[in-house]
């Protein structure tokens, strides 16, 4: 590609390498955590409806593993994906080395430290219960640490190079890192109360807005920015042809910045978020389609006139189905956000088939896709195997059909059965369970969907082997290139827009302050105004026993399918009692509301059966639900709760402004006694002998206090 | 006094209107920035993920 406008007058050609070990490394790490972390998703694929598959260890049980594939999928497999990537391209779009080897041998092996953290803690049940951010503080901190020596070793590459303008890719890097960065520390604040136990600060419907800010942005600025940046530069590459037009870039990059940070509250839509965060959420969502879809066609049309050699080459391929995907997570997302269809959406699986398309398409693909241009490239061969990239690709595309297809049917069936009214004007499937057995043959078919796409990843995993070993790895890449003149001044007609775009500390700054207008406007008036979290007089603190038992549930992950946030509709509030209001969760650190209801909801399930209905259900659900999926928790029958800190417990509580009397943490463990005795006493009734410091004990204590503040009349049976 | 401010504004009302103008506003911004860019630097721009994309 020649060109023939002097923007520079560079004529001493300086020698420099490139480091390719940093991009191998990080390679092999996206290929091995992506098959491990697609293992953990086809694992609870299967549990979900064969919940045996746990062999009754507590580690391996659905509740606790979920978390595992969540967050192995994004920051294992894609967080891996996006360092490559961006270690890759970032030294040849500044034609200059990573400014530290060092650095980057920190933040390689600190980011795999982080990840094995994780693999250790989540299933162990040591977790914040805050969607996609459960790592405890310690952990939080090394990510903090980590994030900050990748952004380093980033930014300063970007200084120290020869290329005076920087590419839109790196706009992307740019904003991935800087807003990452806020919303990791942001939505992290916590008070620890030993190692591996904290609580956030934030309570109730201000931690749900914090956390879904964040949740929401977790997508936006780890699924997609960083990705969008890899596509802008390795799309061209693998295409052999520019961009189709720099221009839309440039207002893909800003629009998309700017409008999606405020539409994480599409994530509460019915919960007791005031309405006007609510509605912010709904617009900027709808607003979203633009920006996204420019970068779609812009993605698409680069390929004009290369559709031909999307025939041949697998990587073509993979990169066209990538942004195909993209485009269609991103038009469904809009629409999900819209109440009327999020009222029949939410709490379904069609979230998790809309997640799907964009993890397993848009991410999966582009990595795949990415991984068979570079890895010939960096091993100076041609790919091992073309044709079975190809049957990577069908069975990968396959795979994703197959897994989202029957979740959309299983979603809108299960939803429109929980609205379902008979001509009595009651509900027809008064039985929760009725809902769930019924999509069952729909979750079986999404495991074989879920196979497929692993088992073309794996496929890939061979075919990448085979090549590096047929291969020679070229460690350190010779080039060379003008070093930048010191002193630079503008062409005539200057461009003004150079002067953001040439430097990059400016631009990280404008970057911070277009995603913090959205972040300040819907999360500070949530904080100052009182009239958004209304108080009611009759909610009370958790009693240690409860507050204990609350830390059980969130530990088992029973947040992973139950939710607790009844909607404003009839056939919720019929089914499960009055709907949520804000004045609720005050001391709830963390909010339980959840986000996918594979069982009932249980904002207001105090009250409604006897305590040996939950310690039998407990032991075994299906004694009491014939034909439930939910696991067996029967080692909460036999472990006991960690009453050695619960003065601490209390005293963060004192501390997060929660108003128990002063000094309680003295006799918080007298009142835990007390009240284990009673529901012992009861249990005993029913003869059932369990001893008080059980955590069975603790939970249902918890169970039973679950919206009884200001429950007025009993409910029909769920 | 700020938090005054914000009881008074915080309807939604104002707040549909005043996201109305952010995302035209934004929009028309991002718009007049990038036609005011010169043929030849977007040219340039777009080739640099190519390895021959110096100017001499």
């Amino acid at each position: 590609m020649e060109h023939s406008v002097p923007l520079q007058s560079e004529t001493n050609l300086e020698s420099f390498r490139y480091d390719n070990k940093i991009v191998m490394l990080f390679i092999k790490a996206t290929v091995i955590w992506g098959i491990i972390g697609m293992l953990v998703g086809l694992t609870i694929a299967f549990q979900i409806y064969i919940p045996a598959l746990n062999f009754g260890i507590p580690w391996l049980t659905f509740s606790h593993i979920r978390p595992l594939h969540t967050n192995g999928a994004i920051f294992a497999f894609v967080g891996n994906g996006i360092f490559f990537g961006v270690y890759y391209s970032l030294q040849r779009l500044c034609k200059t080395r990573m400014y530290s080897d060092t650095l980057g041998l920190i933040h390689f092996w600190g980011w795999q430290l982080i990840i094995v953290l994780a693999v250790v803690t989540i299933p162990l049940g040591i977790t914040t219960g805050k969607e996609y951010a459960e790592l405890e503080w310690p952990i939080d901190i090394l990510i903090t640490l980590i994030w900050v020596v990748f952004g380093i070793n980033m930014m300063m590459t970007i200084i120290k190079r020869r290329e005076r303008h920087m590419y839109v890719a790196i706009w992307f890097y740019i904003a991935t890192f800087v807003t990452v960065a806020v919303l990791h520390i942001i939505n992290s604040v916590e008070l620890p109360v030993s190692l591996l136990k904290s609580y956030p600060v934030y309570a109730g419907v201000q931690d749900a807005l914090v956390q879904w800010w964040y949740g929401h942005n977790a997508v936006a600025f780890f699924l997609t920015t960083p990705y969008l940046g890899l596509m802008y530069y390795f799309l061209p590459k693998a295409a052999e042809r520019p961009i189709y037009s720099y221009k839309l870039s440039i207002i893909h990059f800003w629009a998309l910045i700017f409008i999606y940070i405020w539409a994480g509250p599409h994530h509460l839509l019915f919960s007791s978020l005031p309405d006007w965060a609510q509605s912010l959420g709904t617009v900027f969502s709808i607003m979203l389609l633009a920006p996204s879809w420019g970068g779609m066609f812009n993605g698409l049309l680069t390929l004009r006139g290369a559709w031909d050699k999307v025939r041949e080459d697998p990587v073509l391929k993979f990169l066209v189905v990538a942004i195909t995907a993209y485009g269609m997570a991103t038009f469904e997302g809009p629409m999900l956000a819209i109440k009327s269809v999020n009222a029949i959406s939410h709490f379904t699986d069609w979230t998790i088939a809309h997640v799907h398309v964009g993890v397993l398409g848009w991410n999966g693909f582009l990595t795949f896709g990415i991984l068979y241009w570079i890895v010939p490239k960096l091993f100076r061969t041609n790919l091992w195997s073309k044709k079975l990239a190809n049957a990577h690709f069908w069975i990968g595309f396959l795979g994703i059909i197959i897994y989202v297809v029957p979740l959309y049917w299983a979603g809108i069936t299960q939803s429109l059965m929980w609205k379902q009214f008979t001509s009595d004007g009651i509900l027809q499937y008064a039985n929760f369970l009725e809902t769930v057995t019924q999509i069952i043959p729909m979750y079986i078919i999404r495991s074989v969907g879920g196979t497929l796409y692993f088992t073309g990843a794996v496929l890939m995993g061979v075919n990448l082997y085979k090549t590096m070993r047929g291969g020679s790895f070229l460690a350190e890449e010779e080039a060379s290139a003008p070093a930048l003149a010191k002193s630079y001044r503008e062409p005539s007609g200057a461009i003004k827009h150079r002067i953001l775009e040439a430097k990059p500390i400016p631009f990280l700054i404008a970057a911070l302050i277009v995603i913090l207008i959205g972040s300040v406007v819907e999360i500070v008036p949530m904080f100052l105004i009182k009239t958004n979290v209304s108080t009611i007089a009759a909610v009370k603190p958790y009693t240690p026993l409860e507050l204990t038992g609350r830390d059980i549930y969130v530990a088992e992950g029973c947040y992973t399918c139950h939710s607790q946030l009844i909607r404003p509709f009839r056939s919720e509030t019929m089914r499960y009692g009055d709907y949520a209001k804000s004045g609720e969760f005050v001391y709830d650190h963390p909010f339980q509301w959840g986000s996918k209801r594979t069982g009932p909801d249980l904002e207001r399930e105090g009250g409604r059966f006897p305590n040996s209905w939950h310690y039998f259900h407990l032991d075994d659900p299906q004694s009491m639900s014939p034909g439930s999926i939910m696991p067996r928790f029967k080692w909460l029958l036999v472990d006991d709760a960690d009453l050695s800190i619960l003065p601490a417990k209390i005293n963060a509580m004192i501390t997060l402004g929660v108003p128990y009397p002063q000094n309680y943490s003295n006799v918080a463990l007298t009142d835990y006694n007390t009240q284990a005795n009673t529901i012992v006493a009861d249990l005993k009734n029913s003869g059932i002998i369990v001893q008080p410091q059980k955590k069975i004990i603790a939970l249902i204590a918890y169970l039973q206090r679950l919206g009884t503040d200001i429950k007025v009349t009993k409910p029909a049976p769920k | 006094m700020f938090k005054q401010i914000l009881e008074n504004i915080w309807t939604f009302e104002l707040l549909g209107i005043i996201s109305l103008i952010i995302f035209f506003g934004m929009f028309v911004l991002i718009f007049v920035y990038v036609i005011k860019i010169d043929k030849k630097f977007i040219d340039y721009a777009s080739s640099l993920p190519f390895e021959k994309n110096n100017f001499e």
